[in-house]
């Protein structure tokens, strides 16, 4: 299927954020964070490997109204050899493209931890201000909070947080319902997704 | 200046979100037991329950009226 027949879901949001341990707070921050503001999160976790899956993340990401950017991870992995993470500028590079070419179909939000860094990182992008999180759950959903404005149900980071607080506390009993060993896993974030709307529901229908 | 945009789409209920992840409802609700406890799920079934076992004697009172 061409790019430009995709059906835009008008309220999903492609994730485009680091996937590992040392993460995984503001993983679960951004779920329940996108959640709260009545998103469905969309990430690339069960794309597999290979020659299409370039063109499947472009599909993906064709498919989502809004797409959001983490570049906070710049340093180099632990891993030999030791690199620094390409992925997430290249998918960012992906999406500033599509909404170029799609203005009406397409917006991406870039999120940084340390201020001025990214114009350091990434200076093209310069003129384009991150959303700064510092490193912190509420720092990410203050982020959504501004990036995302609903004039009639505008969600509160505290109520994020409490969610947030759920999801943690069960996620050893929700990865074993996905048959999951970590978090970054396409089945165990789709269950976090909805196990986080549940949490959510109390503050989302009143 | 940071980016920001409205955001005026309707939030989907918790089953339609469900349903567009593609989750079965075998696997919402075991998902939703997780975080609500089994508890809660059983007492909306037996309400559910009593609700229709009402109704349905209503209806069989309405029917030997007539």
């Amino acid at each position: 299927m061409r790019l430009s027949e995709i059906k835009v879901k008008p309220n999903a949001v492609f994730l485009n954020i680091p996937y590992d341990t040392e993460f995984q707070p503001l993983y679960l921050a951004y779920i329940a964070g996108l959640i709260h503001l009545g998103f469905e999160p969309r990430a690339t976790l069960g794309i597999p490997g290979g020659t299409r899956r370039l063109e499947k993340i472009l599909a993906e990401l064709a498919g989502c109204r809004y797409s959001v950017h983490d570049l906070s991870r710049v340093q180099l992995d632990r891993n030999l050899p030791k690199t620094p993470r390409f992925n997430m500028p290249f998918e960012l590079g992906l999406a500033v493209t599509w909404a170029e070419l799609n203005p009406a179909k397409h917006s991406w939000f870039v999120f940084e931890q340390q201020p001025y860094r990214i114009q350091k990182s990434l200076s093209d992008l310069n003129g384009t201000d991150p959303h700064l999180h510092e490193g912190r759950v509420a720092g990410v959903m203050s982020g959504l909070c501004n990036a995302f404005v609903r004039p009639t149900h505008q969600p509160r980071v505290n109520d994020m947080i409490a969610t947030h607080r759920v999801i943690t506390r069960k996620l050893a009993a929700i990865l074993e319902e996905a048959g999951a060993e970590t978090p970054f896993e396409a089945r165990a974030f789709q269950s976090l997704c909805y196990t986080a709307r549940v949490a959510a529901e109390k503050y989302l229908r009143r | 200046m940071v980016k920001q945009v409205k955001v005026t789409t309707p939030i989907p209920s918790l089953e339609d979100f469900g349903e567009s992840l593609g989750l079965t409802k075998t696997r919402r609700n075991s998902l939703a037991q997780i975080i609500l406890g089994k508890g809660v799920l059983a007492n909306a079934a037996r309400r559910h329950a009593n609700i229709r076992e009402a109704s349905l004697s209503t209806k069989t009172v309405a029917a030997a009226r007539n």
